[in-house]
């Protein structure tokens, strides 16, 4: 709960124990420092010991219910007897003989019984009580801004009773009294069951009366259910959504990352302003942001928000990738990711080596397929110099021997990529020659040999020795006349000489 | 000097919550004067309503309900 609504909270229990000592809310301003869930408390211990004073006259003022008729009862109830004692001689009555009386007095002085009620020892009392009288006692209640006592009230009754509570309500009571209520089931129930024009006008009406405090209360009470309706009336209401303040999405994101609803997170995502997604990824961490990564609609707003993640931000999703060995999350967060933020998430792990040799080659291998898919080598090449040997080897054999080729000029050069080469079989660098003369790639394939250490390049000149003669001859014919790579020259040689 | 807590809780029938008990010793003290004085208030109310119902009940009623309320 927020501040501002425990404050609301609060001055509604403040006004409640006045009430009960018949006193102005002023004369109990020491209170002001005691926890509202302590105040309910008290306000409960307060009007158990104004029960028990009189609790044997209470019982006999209840008992006159069972020798006169019921009209008469409530004639000489409503006339005579104040409502705070009427509503402790109440919950002394027999439950039918309530039922009863409730339809002999007014709905005025019921609801102020009402307000004076003991819902815990009034309950079988008040659930007997018609609903289509409890809702006219509801309506009185609201009229007059009761809420707490139209809180407790609710509380109390049954399922039926309090669906004709909550129906007399305008969507602006309903969105001030929910946060006072006591969830439970029946309430949820309630709520999950509301139709979509309901919702919507209560989310009119959060956005016409600036009902956010309220708003960011009840929605986190909300059923996941429910609150990925919202979020689809939300997007149906776009005006109202621009209008929810940042604060309240970052609020109800910490409570969501915290209880690891993130499906119910992502339904908010395309539907709250860029500030406030942006406040919502923030407070995610690390490991939230890789957890609801493959759930989120992928909008330009998170590609800017995301894009705008600070290098602590970044390392820290790397981190926690790490930690909690989120490597299926991170392949999905890497391949949404924007090409300016990869080559900055492969930065951070060029800083970060000891992560970026967690990596597991299956990641790699994701990553690397979708890359070249797109043909964006030089993404790829980024991550040559960072990732393991066996996740070098992964890319390797989704790239193929063409993309193979192609890369050797983009990529940063070190002894692990010349192992991971070395430990190709014959029938890959069979490839590569073979891509070199199909596809003509004759330049990359000398940026490739000239980078090769002499084992790889002896490998070479033996599978091109065991060639037909027609590829050497064609590759002979091209390194005379398309390079000067005095490398190549001297492979072609030696492959002539073991001829 | 009695302990204005004790006072409050032997009023209450129980120990108030530790937040209030906390609270300073004339607060407590007001709080209980306050809950003794609704007390108070709550036996005259209900002495006259009693008496003023008692009143208005219909004569063939009178004498049951008096019974009933008053023993």
């Amino acid at each position: 709960m927020t501040e501002a609504m425990r404050h609301l909270d609060h001055d509604q229990q403040i006004r409640r124990i006045a009430r009960l000592l018949g006193i102005e809310p002023g004369q109990v301003a020491d209170l002001d420092a005691v926890p509202v869930a302590d105040l309910r408390v008290l306000h409960d211990q307060l009007s158990e010991s104004l029960f028990v004073a009189h609790e044997e006259s209470f019982a006999r003022v209840a008992s006159v219910s069972k020798v006169i008729p019921g009209a008469v009862a409530g004639k000489l109830a409503e006339r005579f007897l104040q409502p705070a004692l009427a509503a402790r001689a109440a919950v002394m009555l027999e439950p039918s003989k309530a039922g009863d009386l409730v339809n002999k007095v007014s709905v005025t002085y019921l609801a102020d019984i009402a307000v004076s009620l003991d819902p815990v020892r009034g309950q079988a009392v008040i659930r007997a009580i018609p609903p289509a009288r409890v809702a006219e006692v509801a309506r009185e209640l609201l009229r007059r801004d009761e809420l707490a006592a139209m809180a407790e009230f609710a509380g109390t009754v049954d399922k039926a009773a309090l669906d004709a509570a909550l129906a007399v309500a305008t969507p602006e009571q309903l969105v001030r009294v929910a946060p006072l209520l006591a969830w439970n089931d029946n309430i949820e129930e309630i709520v999950d069951e509301l139709a979509d024009e309901r919702l919507d006008a209560i989310l009119e009406a959060v956005a016409d009366e600036s009902l956010w405090v309220e708003a960011s209360v009840l929605l986190r009470r909300l059923s996941p259910e429910t609150l990925a309706r919202v979020a689809a009336r939300l997007g149906r209401l776009p005006h109202i959504a621009a209008a929810i303040p940042t604060a309240l999405v970052g609020e109800l994101a910490v409570d969501l990352f915290e209880t690891g609803e993130l499906e119910t997170m992502a339904h908010f995502v395309p539907v709250v302003p860029h500030e406030a997604l942006a406040t919502a990824l923030e407070v995610a961490g690390g490991a939230n942001l890789l957890r609801i990564a493959p759930l989120i609609e992928w909008t330009t707003a998170v590609h800017t928000i995301v894009a705008a993640l600070t290098d602590d931000h970044l390392d820290g999703v790397l981190h926690a990738m790490a930690e909690e060995a989120l490597w299926t999350e991170a392949s999905v967060l890497l391949r949404r990711l924007e090409i300016d933020t990869l080559a900055r998430v492969a930065a951070r792990l060029a800083i970060h080596r000891t992560i970026a040799d967690q990596i597991p080659a299956d990641l790699i291998r994701a990553l690397a397929t979708d890359l070249f898919a797109d043909d964006d080598l030089d993404t790829m090449a980024l991550f040559v110099p960072v990732v393991s040997g066996a996740a070098l080897t992964a890319a390797i054999e989704v790239a193929g021997a063409a993309n193979l080729l192609r890369i050797a000029p983009l990529i940063e050069w070190s002894d692990v990529v010349l192992e991971v080469l070395e430990a190709l079989p014959d029938s890959y660098l069979d490839s590569v020659l073979g891509e070199v003369v199909d596809q003509a790639l004759w330049s990359e394939g000398e940026a490739l040999v000239e980078q090769l250490d002499a084992e790889l390049r002896g490998r070479i000149v033996t599978r091109m020795a065991a060639a037909p003669s027609e590829l050497v001859d064609r590759i002979r014919a091209q390194v005379v006349a398309n390079t000067s790579s005095p490398v190549l020259g001297e492979i072609v040689a030696a492959v002539d000489a073991a001829r | 000097m009695a302990d204005p807590s004790s006072e409050l809780s032997a009023l209450l029938g129980c120990a108030p919550p530790p937040s209030v008990a906390a609270l300073p010793a004339d607060t407590l003290d007001r709080l209980a004067s306050q809950l003794t004085a609704a007390r108070r208030a709550q036996d005259v109310a209900l002495e006259g309503s009693i008496n003023s119902a008692l009143k208005a009940v219909p004569l063939p009623l009178r004498g049951v309900v008096k019974k009933v309320l008053l023993g």
